[in-house]
């Protein structure tokens, strides 16, 4: 009953290559206009992605401009969010976080959703012996409470930006084989599947083209979610010293350096970058909400 | 009986999951790069120093036959030596493995306390203010990342207002220990009945609890409430209410029961969380439980240490997964054994 | 004599985000102690949302906005909660749903399920609540009584859960019991046994029976009387021989050509068009776009329901052999 509330809205004479775009903005548009907590956590993250791209433009400093004469200063007008323990700009060293941050969040999560959700469709589609041992390797991975066994392996693997990407990648890629698997299961038996089948579609096509598209909505409230953690496990395994390396400037690496200085008094150092983690996953989280909501209502809350 | 069938079988479908994990944990140290010699030996090792050390350990054998010997090590409880303890993995495991495990513990006993009523109500009274609060502290909990409002809670209550203790050990600087029996501080202070201890020891492990409980929360309340929402519309709570039983029976009885099931199931997941995140926790607080133990092993590229408490941790989280779910099955009459 | 039910100008409706969804809008309607009444409509046309109105089980967004039910002298729309819940639900009026798996609590016993209705309204023991209610499950011929009392509703098929409903809407002896849909998500065998269980039962109980169907058949065998709705409102009622041989609305006509007649031809006519949104409905009669016998004033002025013979109403400006 709900979902026949807004009717399409109605052609203003537009062009037809507007109306085509229209048509394609419309769905997400509709799902924003429906929820204004969703509205509020889209902004942000677009805001975080202009931040990202423009760093340059909006930091005040070189975020690894070394400066001991400003050393540990507080907030002020020159610092916004004061100066670290080499005077740092602590709001440049954030902006400039957010670059590889989001950065981080979007090619992890990339990752695991291209290898996971292909490697899902296939073993859903075909079953067998394959699906059989990917279904155990995935659980073997799950046997792991994620943050240890990104730990385990960020440890073996070694620090380094890339090595962050594939660990979180690898804690996440899991979710992506067991829903996608779920899905083509179901979606499999369906009629539409028999008929692309039987209209001399190759297996490969009736997956890709024919089943996993119809798939991509619930996948998607997972990216959202998958988003917000990404960015916790990428800044927590930085905060433990196997993320990003200093001097470039990530949060949870920011975070771990300013521990040393709370208790002397310098919170800004901690603070301000765990802030803009929080702001960051709350747009995922709140955007995530949204999309679930208007996938699937069931889960309404 | 049935159940007891059930639960032999699960444990039966454990063994190719542990097999796994254990493979995991072997891979983590000999498949990916670098080598162990080398990080036993440092930076100035000769070649020949090297190879002997290889040998020693038994890199030089194929990788089946170490996956073997490993395997056979780990059964004898033997994880290997960690050299920056200077003493076997297993043992620096069995003095810090408790504090994990009862900081895990009361964090989930926090958030049970305070996330399943929250939602509750939360779903009950819909649009009300308690439920707009509930939400927007949920949603908050669950975007915090807890090594930053762990640094917050002591920069407030311990730094500012002074009411906290200082973020290092479990007990008060010159206390004594009680008498090791479970290593779990709080349950050793109450068999010895010592209540100066374990006063002590509340008011250091209380801010970690509430870093680690409140993301939990922020996840158990959301869970509860939509599952509460969805049973609360359900046509037997319908049927109930038609029946004329009190709100009371039908809220607390036939709609909580039943949205408590997917909860339950949730606790396990909760549990891995609240592990992980003791790594970040104890490590904030200055406590020496797995955590910090794991960390300094990293630090340090103590990969014995890091092996062994990553399957130590594996395997309790497993079990965990185990007792949820049989725990589940006792209390689902939907679920069936076979 | 009072009468048990009388419902006048009732409205429910439902407030969505865009739309207000008038889905029972100026109902009234009677019935008399013991008789079995059958309340015909198609799906959409507010039965189930009226049956739901009497017992005030209207959720959000619903909400009853006005009108009177009388049971038994007494407004039940004026009635604290609380004395709904102890004089009313569950034991002098009682309600069977459909799909009767999914109305069973999956998490307790069926046995425990119909005796604490007992138990709360009679305040027994548990020992005489779990009597009475093996005594209800012999009564509704569920076989082998006692151990259906320990089975949760998954174990048993969804016409033996159907009976266990039947037994717990029974089990305080009501006045009235308000079967909605009873047999849909029933096998078509279990169905005719559900309901000649409920035939012999209106006889062993002297119960009324509130009969919600969208199938004309059910009522010619079953029932009494007969209420019929279009979009929210009644269109006509009257004794069950009265309007199956000589229907006044053209609703009721149309809808009596649509059922196959097995003693003719299985000819059957459709009626044209669709059931009209409730959120904006028609104006005039409502059935107007729809009618055969539409004239100017159906389009503009909405036909009262009117008295035309002993208990025999009808709404329409064009009544057919008038």
């Amino acid at each position: 009953m709900t979902t026949m509330d807004d009717a399409a809205p109605a052609d203003t004479g537009r062009s037809w290559w507007g109306a085509r775009l229209w048509g394609r903005l419309e769905y997400p548009a509709y799902i924003i206009r429906r929820n204004p907590v969703t509205l509020f956590g889209f902004s942000v993250i677009v805001l975080l992605v202009i931040i990202a791209l423009a760093a340059p433009l909006i930091a005040t400093h070189d975020p690894l401009a070394v400066s001991p004469a400003n050393a540990l200063e507080p907030p002020s007008r020159q610092a916004l969010f004061g100066t670290d323990q080499y005077g740092r700009d602590v709001f440049s060293r954030i902006i400039y976080a957010t670059r590889l941050d989001l950065f981080i969040a979007l090619t992890s999560v990339g990752l695991a959703f291209a290898v996971g959700t292909v490697l899902g469709a296939l073993a859903g589609y075909f079953a067998g012996l394959a699906d059989n041992l990917l279904m155990r390797l995935v659980d073997v991975i799950m046997a792991f409470p994620p943050f240890i066994l990104a730990m385990g392996t960020a440890a073996a693997l070694g620090a380094g930006t890339a090595n962050i990407i594939y660990v979180v990648a690898l804690i996440q890629a899991p979710i992506y084989v067991r829903l996608a698997r779920g899905e083509i299961l179901s979606a499999k038996e369906r009629p539409y599947a028999e008929a692309a089948h039987t209209m001399g579609n190759s297996p490969l096509q009736v997956i890709f083209i024919h089943l996993l598209p119809n798939c991509v909505p619930v996948l998607l409230v997972q990216v959202a979610v998958n988003l917000s953690w990404a960015i916790l496990n990428a800044a927590g395994l930085s905060f433990i010293g196997l993320g990003v390396r200093p001097p470039t400037p990530e949060w949870g690496g920011m975070i771990n350096e300013g521990m040393a200085f709370m208790l002397s008094g310098h919170w800004w150092l901690f603070f301000f970058p765990g802030l803009a983690i929080v702001i960051t996953i709350l747009a995922f989280n709140l955007l995530a909400d949204g999309l679930r909501d208007v996938f699937d209502p069931r889960l309404r809350w | 009986m049935r159940l007891l069938i059930y639960i032999a079988r699960r444990l039966l479908l454990l063994i190719p999951t542990l097999l796994g994990v254990t493979i995991v944990c072997f891979s983590l140290v000999r498949v990916l790069p670098g080598n162990p010699a080398y990080f036993i030996l440092g930076p100035y090792a000769t070649e020949e120093d090297i190879e002997q050390v290889k040998t020693e350990l038994g890199l030089d054998k194929p990788l089946y036959q170490q996956y073997v010997i490993y395997l056979n090590d780990i059964l004898h409880g033997d994880l290997g030596y960690a050299w920056h303890t200077s003493q076997p993995v297993a043992d620096d495991l069995k003095q810090r493995f408790p504090l994990s495990i009862e900081l895990a513990t009361i964090a989930l006993i926090i958030t049970l306390i305070v996330g399943v009523p929250l939602g509750v109500v939360s779903a009950v009274k819909r649009g009300s203010w308690v439920d707009n609060v509930a939400r927007v502290l949920a949603v908050t909990g669950v975007s915090m990342p807890m090594f930053w409002t762990g640094l917050v809670l002591i920069y407030f209550f311990f730094f500012r207002l002074r009411w906290a203790p200082p973020p290092m050990g479990v007990l008060d600087v010159l206390m004594e220990r009680p008498p090791t029996v479970t290593g779990m501080i709080l349950v050793d202070s109450i068999i010895a009945g010592n209540w100066e201890t374990f006063g002590s020891a509340i008011s250091h492990l209380i801010l970690p609890a509430i870093t680690l409980a409140l993301p939990m929360i922020g996840s158990i309340t959301r869970m509860t409430r939509s599952s509460m929402a969805e049973v609360l519309h359900s046509d037997y709570v319908r049927t109930a209410t038609a029946f004329g039983l009190p709100r009371r029976t039908v809220i607390y009885r036939d709609a909580l029961q039943n949205a408590l099931l997917p909860v339950v199931t949730m606790i396990g997941v909760l549990y891995g969380f609240a592990l992980g995140g003791t790594v970040l926790i104890e490590m904030i607080f200055g406590l020496t439980g797995m955590g910090s133990y794991s960390f300094g092993s990293i630090m340090n590229m103590d990969y014995a240490g890091v092996q062994g408490a990553v399957l130590m941790v594996a395997v309790i989280f497993v079990m965990i997964n185990l007792l949820v779910d049989i725990l589940y099955a006792f209390i689902d009459p939907r679920i069936s054994y076979g | 004599m009072t009468r048990l039910l009388e419902i006048r100008d009732l409205k429910t409706y439902f407030y969505l985000r865009r739309a207000v969804v008038r889905a029972v809008d100026g109902v009234s309607f009677w019935m008399d102690p013991g008789e079995m009444v059958g309340l015909v409509g198609e799906s959409g046309s507010g039965k189930s949302v009226t049956a739901l109105s009497v017992l005030r089980l209207i959720q959000m967004p619903g909400r009853i906005v006005s009108g009177e039910i009388f049971f038994q002298g007494r407004d039940l729309l004026a009635m604290p909660e609380a004395k709904m819940n102890s004089t009313v639900r569950g034991q002098a009026i009682t309600m069977v749903f459909q799909n009767p798996r999914s109305c069973l609590n999956p998490v307790l016993t069926v046995g425990k399920q119909i005796s604490r209705v007992y138990r709360t309204h009679k305040g027994v023991s548990t020992g005489q609540a779990n009597d009475r209610s093996l005594g209800l499950l012999k009564l509704v011929q569920i076989p082998d009584p006692e151990r259906v009392m320990r089975r949760y509703p998954h174990q048993l098929s969804g016409g033996m859960c159907q009976r266990v409903m039947i037994a717990m809407a029974l089990i305080c002896q009501p006045q009235l019991v308000i079967a909605d849909e009873p047999t849909t998500g029933l096998d078509v065998t279990v169905q005719s046994q559900i309901l000649s269980l409920m035939r012999d039962l209106r006889s062993q109980t002297q119960a009324a029976q509130l009969l919600i169907t969208h199938d004309l058949g059910v009522v010619a065998e079953t029932c009494d009387r007969i209420v019929i709705m279009y979009c929210g409102k009644v269109v006509e009622t009257g004794s069950v021989q009265d309007v199956f041989q000589q229907p006044t609305h053209p609703y009721t006509a149309a809808l009596l050509h649509s059922v196959p007649d097995v003693r003719k031809d299985f000819r059957t006519t459709t009626i044209p068009g669709t059931v009209p949104d409730a959120r904006d409905p028609p104006s005039g009669c409502r059935f107007h776009p729809r009618c055969t016998a539409c004239a100017d004033i159906c389009r503009v002025e909405e036909p009262p329901l009117i008295q035309i013979g002993p208990s025999r109403e009808v709404a329409c400006h064009q009544r057919l052999g008038g």
